[in-house]
Formats: structure tokens, C-alpha cells, sequence
């Protein structure tokens, strides 16, 4: 890169490549680059996709609208759901079909209902469950009665519990969560069986997150997710 | 920077593996360098993490808008916060917008805009149904809820 000093006529003309310039500007770019610098996360996601409300020709009320994974094609008509809630009005029972292929997790979560202060950031709280917490797991299986419930995970007996342990209780009840969806998605008719999962309004999103992971994990090609029942 | 004393004594430092350095360095952080706008990597939402998904991003839709959610349940969209109520007609706009913009560009066909949603791991369930609604309700089609990648567990 360097010219060396020459000497031609006696008089000493020097052929050097003056690199300064070009050090400055590199380093500037070095510079430039180092405050930019924002290692990329490593986000992924879940994709899906958003099923329209019933069309204007059907009868008051509006059904309650699902959410769901389900990949499908462009030139399906789309989807109208009218599955009922999960607190199924008395007369109105699910369908048949829904009943058989349909398995429904409920998560319900620890609230203001259940007469707990509301969890501030960095508070600690002398009971196990913060609110948002999941406390309960149960499974409406496919082929089962709507009102026969299956726990996965119920409500501890009273016991002076730490914070945290909700948490924890809620990742422990993950694993036979997912023994039960394995033998589901295995067993007859498993293929057909669709999942809706029915969180508490409450509920955290990462929960949330954790209980759709579960049923990826199971292999289920269907997944919903439903309205919330009631918002706080 | 040269030497003095007799003959052709040459005393200069060679900036040779010096330059070498310096161009891999720019080299690298021109290659790694992730210029993406604060809305769709915003530090304030910590995202909630997944086990069983490995597959990168899906870059495939023409366009995407994004929606983040923060821990109290507030929607930030363009460094701003939005009011729930004035969701579906943000939204609205978004999508009448990237379409005129591919209409522009020669692109012919339905415009594939994607919704992704970054919420917050603390952020509750019905805010994020919410969203999806509005976005449900505006015409939407697909979304993305955006997760971190539980590298540990994997």
C-alpha cells in the first residue's frame, strides 16, 4: 500500500499513497456501525388465521367469534363459527360434531374475584398465585359431555404458599398436559380432533403462550383460541 | 513518522494488518447490522417464549403492520400510543395504504398484509383478543404473534 521514497533525478521525488484519509473514513464507518449495532433478536411465531364473523344474514346475537391456526386456502370460503361459549346456556347444548372432535382446554386464572389484591410490579404478595396466575386446568375431552371436565391441574387445599409458586405449579401440570394431548392426538380420531383453548380474561399472555406451545407440541394442526367470557 | 541518518532508511509503521482489521470489522457489522424500525423491535415489550417453534420469521407476506402490546395492556403503534377504540380504524388505514403503495409499484393481485403482534409477556389475555378482533373486524386476514425462541429449552 505504501510508496517507498524514489529516487529518480538527483532531487528526491517521493511516490508515497497517502492512506489517511482513508484510515479516517474507515474508522468513521467502524464507529458508525459500532453504535448501530442491535444484535437481532431471536424472535420466531406463531401464525394463523382470523376467521370473519358470521355474515349479516344470520340471527341476533352475533356468535361468539374464535380465533384460530388452521392453514387454510386462499380459495375456502371462509369459516363462520358458532360454537358457543364454554358456560354453554342451558338450553343449548354443543353439537354433536363439536362434542366428538372438539377437545377444549380451560384455563381459568387467579383475579379480583378470587379476593386477591392485585399484583403490582416488583410486589411481593404473601400467597402463592399473583393475579393472572393460572389455578386451574381442566379438559373437555372430545366425545365427552360438555359439563364432564377433566382436571389436568385443580386448585391446591389451603397452605401458606410463596410467591412464585403458582408459576411453578403451572409448569409442573404442563407435562401431564401434554401425556393427555399425546394420547388424544394418537388414539381414534385423533387427526380430526381440534383444539380450543378458553383462557381467563385475565389470564397472561405468557401462559397463554406456554398452553398454545403445549398443543404445538402434541401436534394438533387446529388450534383456536376463544373470546374471553368476560373482561375485568 | 521516518527516520533520520544516513542512507535509505526507511522507519515506517506497516498499517497493512492494521487496514486488515479495520475492513473485517466494517465487513462484519455491515453484514450483521438489523436496521429495523422501534415498532418491530421494541425493548420495552418482553416478549413471551416458545418452546416448540424453531422456524425463522415468515418473510413471505408483501407487507406486514405491527402492533405492540405493552405489560399495562397499551397498544404503542409508531413510537405512540393508541387507544383501543381508534384500533380498527388505524388498522384500516394501514391496509388502504400498503395496498395503494403495491397498487404504485405495479403490483397486481391481492396485497398478503400480515398483522403481527408483539405483546408483552405480562400483558392479559382479553387484550390481546382485543387486538386480534379489531384486526378481525378491519379486514385482516393472518397474523403473527410474535415469540422468543426458548434456545435453552430447545
Amino acid at each position: 500500500m505504501l510508496g517507498k521514497k524514489t529516487d529518480t533525478s538527483g532531487e528526491g521525488v517521493q511516490l508515497s499513497l497517502v492512506i489517511t484519509p482513508f484510515l479516517d473514513v474507515a474508522f468513521q464507518l467502524m464507529a458508525f456501525f459500532v453504535m448501530v449495532y442491535n444484535p437481532a433478536p431471536t424472535e420466531t411465531h406463531f401464525d394463523g388465521k382470523l376467521l370473519p364473523y358470521a355474515k349479516a344474514d344470520k340471527p341476533p346475537p352475533p356468535p361468539t367469534p374464535k380465533i384460530g391456526n388452521k392453514d387454510k386456502k386462499d380459495d375456502e370460503p371462509p369459516k363462520i363459527d358458532e360454537e358457543p361459549k364454554i358456560e354453554a346456556p342451558k338450553d343449548k347444548e354443543p353439537d354433536e360434531k363439536e362434542l366428538k372432535t372438539n377437545l377444549r382446554i380451560i384455563i381459568k386464572a387467579v383475579g379480583e374475584a378470587d379476593g386477591l389484591p392485585k399484583a403490582k410490579e416488583k410486589e411481593e404478595v404473601d400467597i402463592g398465585f399473583r393475579d393472572g396466575e393460572p389455578k386451574e386446568i381442566t379438559l373437555h375431552l372430545p366425545g365427552v359431555a360438555q359439563r364432564e371436565a377433566t382436571a389436568i391441574w385443580v386448585p391446591p387445599p389451603p397452605e401458606p404458599l410463596k410467591p412464585g409458586d403458582g408459576k411453578k405449579r403451572f409448569e409442573q401440570s404442563l407435562a401431564p398436559l401434554l401425556t393427555k394431548l399425546k394420547e388424544i392426538r394418537d388414539g381414534p380420531g385423533g387427526a380430526e380432533v381440534t383444539v380450543s383453548i378458553d383462557p381467563a380474561p385475565n389470564l397472561k399472555y405468557e401462559y397463554f403462550i406456554r398452553m398454545y406451545d403445549v398443543c404445538k407440541t402434541a401436534k394438533f394442526k387446529e388450534i383456536n383460541f376463544h373470546a374471553p367470557q368476560k373482561v375485568p | 513518522m521516518h527516520g533520520g541518518g544516513d542512507g535509505d532508511d526507511n522507519l515506517e509503521i506497516n498499517l497493512t494488518p492494521l487496514l486488515d482489521v479495520v475492513l473485517q470489522l466494517i465487513m462484519f457489522f455491515m453484514i450483521t447490522v438489523n436496521f429495523v424500525a422501534r415498532e418491530q423491535f421494541n425493548k420495552a415489550i418482553e416478549l413471551p417464549k416458545s418452546q416448540s417453534i424453531t422456524a425463522p420469521i415468515d418473510q413471505g407476506p408483501d407487507n406486514f403492520v405491527y402492533l405492540n402490546v405493552d405489560k399495562d395492556g397499551k397498544l404503542q403503534v409508531r413510537d405512540s400510543t393508541l387507544a383501543p377504540d381508534k384500533l380498527q380504524g388505524y388498522v384500516e388505514r394501514e391496509r388502504k395504504t400498503l395496498e395503494r403503495t403495491a397498487q404504485l409499484i405495479g403490483k397486481t393481485g391481492p396485497i398478503n398484509i400480515v398483522i403481527v403482534l408483539r405483546a408483552d409477556k405480562d400483558a392479559r389475555y382479553h387484550q390481546v383478543w382485543d387486538a386480534l378482533k379489531a384486526c378481525m373486524d378491519a379486514g385482516y386476514e393472518r397474523w403473527q404473534l410474535r415469540v422468543l425462541k426458548d434456545v435453552a429449552k430447545q
